[in-house]
């Protein structure tokens, strides 16, 4: 009788830890964009009023007189409002990847707990890649790119979080909108990442649904 | 055997969702304000520059039945089949008011069949000589319902394997489809591409 593989029976006998239950997960990111977007707009405009009472007590100088809204204008007020959405857009993504850089932490902690130090930032990365997208979302990366000097490029072709993503208003809208639901595993690598001693920055970019790549700059004295 | 439409009604009584597989006369669309946004874009009210709202990506290769203006009349049906709802007038409804009057027809039966039997008896379906109508209710609130033609037996089965497939991925996991709300239907590509996917698959269409 022929003994079976090696790393099938190692698979059974060790299972990779899971750490993310994928329904909860979509559904708590679906309330944690709504929430966050309802609490970004409370903060802004509470901000905005005390700048104006501080304006009429005379303690800050009064804000610039606002653009008239001339209505034949199309442009000046279109672009306003497009700044505006733009810097809640950001402070939602913000607080989101902030957040999934505390999970992304504790995930490294479970994850590294039984295993040797990591020997430079390319092994760390190929942790990334195998362990932590496994536990996180059930694959391994597709593709892996580096320069060698610092900058990684990992690419999804069919990045969990956004597989669900479709729009009635067609793929473009879709699209736009998927931007700020990879800001939270944006920030999981960042943080298991950051956990595990190699402090970076990681952008995600969607090209088209549901294929997703981030890239890793990391620090290149490692 | 075939399956003629689908129709998908939430709890706020309101239908969020439409698409049809073979009509004789294609819709009319609905009036400004009819119907809620996302339902379908064969019926929704043409914006008011007089242009038709964006075509979605998703146009089934097989579906010689319907364009996105909803004017080609179906050709080479099998046996002429007066689509139901057509028989109530002699002009076409619009389709808000097509929608709505589905709706009554399924409440009024339920709730006589709740009366007639007490609260464990559901109305599933119910036939006529050319059609039959199959519904499916979740516990949720939102009614499934389907019209095939009068031979075909048991479609709350598929009914409810639509549930638990395309809505379940494609509605309640998609973050940009709002469930509950009261001015939005559901439509969205992938949804429809899988519906279409899993009705074609189906040894009674055609």
């Amino acid at each position: 009788m022929q003994p079976a593989p090696a790393n099938a029976l190692s698979t059974l006998a060790d299972p990779p830890t899971r750490m993310v239950d994928g329904a909860v997960m979509d559904y708590f990111l679906i309330e944690a964009v709504n929430a966050l977007r309802v609490s970004s707009a409370v903060a802004a405009a509470r901000a905005k009023k005390i700048e104006r009472d501080m304006a009429e007590a005379g303690l800050l100088p009064p804000p610039p007189p606002a653009k008239q809204q001339n209505p034949r204008d199309s442009t000046s007020s279109t672009t306003g409002k497009i700044m505006g959405s733009v810097e809640e857009e950001e402070s939602i993504r913000s607080r989101l990847e902030a957040i999934g850089m505390h999970v992304g932490g504790n995930f490294a902690e479970r994850l590294c707990r039984d295993r040797s130090l990591f020997s430079d930032s390319l092994d760390a990365i190929k942790f990334v890649c195998k362990e932590l997208w496994v536990s996180c979302w059930d694959k391994q990366v597709d593709n892996l790119r580096t320069n060698h000097r610092g900058v990684y490029v990992l690419q999804d072709n069919a990045f969990k979080p956004i597989a669900r993503i479709s729009s009635w208003e067609g793929r473009q809208e879709a699209l736009r909108r998927a931007k700020l639901y990879v800001a939270l595993p944006a920030g999981i690598i960042r943080g298991a990442l950051s956990r595990i001693g190699f402090h970076g920055t990681v952008v995600p970019e969607i090209t088209t649904l549901p294929q997703c790549t981030f890239q890793i700059k990391l620090p290149k004295n490692t | 055997m075939t399956i003629y439409s689908l129709y998908i009604y939430d709890r706020h009584c309101a239908c969020v969702y439409y698409q049809d597989w073979h009509r004789t006369k294609q819709p009319k669309r609905a009036g400004e304000g009819g119907i809620l946004n996302a339902v379908s874009q064969a019926v929704s009210p043409l914006t008011p520059d007089g242009a038709a709202p964006t075509p979605s990506a998703f146009t089934s290769p097989r579906n010689t039945l319907s364009s996105t203006t909803g004017l080609v009349v179906a050709i080479g049906e099998d046996p002429p089949v007066q689509d139901p709802v057509e028989h109530a007038r002699s002009s076409t409804l619009p389709f808000d008011e097509e929608a709505k009057l589905v709706y009554g027809v399924i409440l009024s039966l339920r709730n006589m069949v709740k009366k007639l039997s007490g609260r464990d008896e559901q109305f599933t379906s119910y036939r006529t000589s050319t059609y039959r109508l199959h519904l499916y209710e979740t516990v949720s609130g939102y009614k499934f319902v389907m019209l095939s033609d009068a031979a075909t037996e048991g479609l709350r089965f598929v009914l409810r394997q639509i549930y638990n497939g395309p809505f379940l991925d494609f509605v309640v996991r998609n973050p940009l489809v709002p469930m509950d709300s009261q001015v939005q239907g559901i439509d969205n590509d992938y949804f429809r591409a899988s519906i279409d996917r899993l009705i074609r698959g189906l040894s009674v269409f055609n």
